[in-house]
């Protein structure tokens, strides 16, 4: 069997596989195509020229428009986002020439070439989760209620409705049919997988905010 | 010479990538994907290559001048050559220590600078040079810019030698594979610059580490992160992300063909997973009592790293070599003032660091080589005692270090000055430590007479008073030094040169 089509094969495999399957996948093939690497491993390229180079028409959002991003969204200030080690503000000091920033003070480097690192989208997540958490606590816990109110995971039509709001909030979208879908299913995968309607909040908001469309533009 | 890994028949990582995906099930695709790129756990503190070679590249960022240090000139000897002493940059005998059986000279030198509140510098060099002078390659060299970001770049990339690849790149290239991290770039300014050769295989560029205190939490999405619910919910989550949110919408329809949107989802769908598989926060991540004997070995060594980040970047240096997640680090001062709970009476790293010699040349050049050659002191003791391989050596055995200069300094002074400024000189030497090489020598000389550096046959390595050593020419020193062969990018073989 040619190696391509065992690649293809393992990755659809690979893709359908796990907890949570998700019956509604929309134009799957499309993500197999993205994650299957360049063959030559020289476009595989975080660089801002290079990606240029290459036809890219996407920018992601680098330091201080990912901050400004996240604030918006979720209604937080910008020493509510997140902290390392309880001491460091995680955007403009613990991570900000991962997130594409400069540093001309201390390591004299005045212009970041980098789109962004390797390790950036583990950075991402980390700043994502902890902003998320802060809005539903907020929102759940203080009574201030912004994107998220009480409910249930159980409650679809609640579900529902929160979900609009996080698209609205998040990608200044209406969430379609099929999204909406989606998302109920991952509530009842995860009410499954003993989760809570604050875990589904908190990992819905995680989700959404560290996906492609709201990270790049 | 030593072949190009890349002529070896061997799964390269460039070939392995393309059969990546993930974890799979069926055995026939499992049997042919290599173990690397399933994310199963690949240290290479389990797979000792004998052949094996680390880098450890150290800035002296602002120019560190060889006249300050191990090719320091005497009165005696300028005037002997005709010089003028009271105006080339030399010293008194009292200044200097001349070490038996070394060709070298240790400066040492109590010194006032009026410039930093009357700061004291207490610097000797001596003991440095005697215990590792058996080690120590000076290699002499002449750089075409006076620009600080520029020269930095051209100390490490030889000016275009070999299409711009920077030293830790070509390194990371041939002993990179299988590393986690192949190269970590902790340096400064052009220091931390990639080389621009975008045909590089990807793996060898180097990865920016901001601050090794920190930036260890950088390869973790949950570790020091409060409220993260388990892996299971964490895994639905991010299934959910890539299938339920990303494959519906419009806008990943549209770019699905992006090389950008290509190169983030590699990296958050494999790197991620693969690190975190690898344990590298806890490998690296040496606060809060983090870490295992090892980094408590290396914080003892380098007990400054809560104020003095050279200290923290020398703990992250060891941890990243002597277990398994890098072959090659880069790692230096930058132009910060750090000092110690005493304030200005104690400065760890001066202003702008050894381009204080603007202001005080002396000064700044005892004070700066003393701090070089105390973190190069600890590093080389840490990795003599570690162990590497079955065959008794240790990771020493298998390292070079490379102190890369900006430029160097203007060779002349004020007539009988002590303090005083001076200017940035393309004429300098470099100073390579490795067991690896033939020590204890200088390739190239200096004349006493104007303190200039000259250069060495390319055939012989004889001195050649006749002949700089050009950019690529010691870029080349440093490619044979590491046994790589630079051929297809034309460097010359300097290998019976410099190796043992």
């Amino acid at each position: 069997m040619h190696l391509k089509s065992i690649i293809l094969l393992v990755a659809v495999f690979i893709l359908s596989c796990g907890k949570g399957k998700f019956t509604n996948q929309g134009d799957s093939g499309s993500i197999e195509e993205t994650l299957n690497p360049s063959e030559n491993e020289g476009e595989i390229t975080t660089t801002e020229s290079a990606s240029l180079a290459l036809g890219s028409k996407l920018k992601f959002k680098k330091q201080k428009l990912l901050e400004q991003e996240i604030m918006t969204s979720l209604s937080l200030s910008q020493n509510q986002i997140c902290q390392e080690l309880e001491s460091l503000n995680c955007i403009n000091e613990a991570h900000h020439l991962t997130l594409g920033g400069v540093d001309a003070y201390d390591k004299n480097i005045w212009e970041n070439k980098n789109s962004f690192l390797e390790t950036t989208p583990i950075v991402v997540e980390r700043i994502v989760w902890s902003a998320c958490e802060k809005r539903v606590a907020l929102d759940l816990e203080s009574g201030e209620s912004k994107i998220f109110s009480k409910g249930s995971v159980s409650d679809s039509s609640h579900v529902g409705l929160m979900v609009s709001n996080l698209y609205q909030n998040i990608l200044a979208r209406d969430a379609s049919e099929n999204e909406i879908a989606a998302a109920k299913e991952f509530a009842s995968n995860l009410e499954k997988n003993g989760g809570t309607y604050d875990d589904w909040a908190r990992l819905s908001c995680f989700s959404l905010m560290t996906s492609v469309e709201f990270l790049f533009y | 010479m030593k072949k190009s890994k890349k002529n070896k028949k061997q799964v390269s990582r460039r070939s392995a990538l393309k059969f990546t995906a993930g974890a799979a099930s069926t055995a026939t695709a499992l049997s042919m994907v290599p173990s690397s790129l399933l994310g199963v756990n690949q240290s290479k503190v389990n797979e000792q290559d004998e052949d094996q070679k680390f880098l450890i590249v150290l800035t002296n960022f602002g120019g560190g001048s060889i006249n300050d240090s191990f090719l320091a000139l005497s009165e005696d000897e300028v005037r002997a050559a005709g010089g003028d002493p009271e105006v080339i940059n030399c010293y008194k005998d009292s200044q200097l220590v001349a070490v038996d059986g070394t060709p070298f000279k240790a400066v040492k030198l109590e010194h006032t600078m009026p410039a930093l509140g009357n700061f004291q510098v207490v610097s000797d060099q001596s003991e440095f040079l005697r215990r590792h002078k058996q080690d120590i390659t000076v290699v002499t060299s002449e750089g075409t810019s006076v620009n600080h970001g520029i020269a930095q770049q051209r100390s490490v990339n030889g000016n275009e030698a070999w299409a711009g690849r920077t030293i830790q790149e070509v390194a990371a290239s041939f002993y990179g594979q299988g590393f986690s991290i192949p190269n970590m770039n902790m340096g400064s300014g052009g220091y931390a610059f990639d080389g621009g050769d975008s045909s590089l295989e990807s793996y060898a560029r180097g990865m920016s580490v901001s601050n090794p205190l920190y930036w260890p939490l950088s390869l973790s999405s949950s570790a020091k992160v409060s409220g993260v619910p388990s892996k299971a919910m964490m895994d639905l989550a991010r299934d959910f992300r890539l299938r339920g949110i990303e494959s519906q919408s419009n806008f990943m329809k549209t770019f699905k063909d992006d090389p950008k949107l290509s190169s983030w989802l590699n990296h958050r769908e494999k790197t991620r997973p693969r690190f975190e598989q690898e344990n590298l926060f806890e490998k690296l991540f040496f606060l809060d009592g983090a870490g295992d004997a090892a980094t408590e070995k290396a914080k003892a060594m380098f007990p400054r790293y809560n104020k003095d980040t050279f200290d923290a970047q020398a703990i992250m240096s060891y941890l990243a070599i002597t277990k398994g997640v890098s072959s090659v680090v880069t790692l230096g001062p930058n132009s910060s003032t750090s000092t110690s709970d005493k304030g200005i009476y104690e400065f760890y790293n001066i202003p702008i660091a050894f381009d204080f010699s603007h202001n005080d040349h002396r000064g700044a050049q005892a004070h700066m080589w003393q701090r070089m050659l105390r973190v190069t002191d600890g590093l080389i003791e840490l990795l003599k005692a570690t162990p590497y391989g079955t065959k008794g050596e240790s990771y020493w055995d298998k390292t070079m270090i490379y102190m890369a200069s900006d430029f160097g300094r203007s060779k002349t002074r004020p007539a009988g000055s002590e303090v005083f400024g001076s200017a940035h000189d393309l004429n300098n030497a470099s100073v390579l430590i490795s067991p690896m090489l033939k020590g204890n020598r200088v390739i190239g000389g200096i004349d006493p007479k104007t303190a200039l550096t000259y250069g060495f046959d390319p055939v012989t390595g004889s001195p050649d008073r006749n002949k700089k050593t050009s950019e690529k020419e010691f870029y080349s020193v440093l490619t044979s030094a590491l046994d790589i062969d630079g051929s297809a990018a034309g460097l010359p073989d300097f290998r019976k040169i410099v190796k043992k």
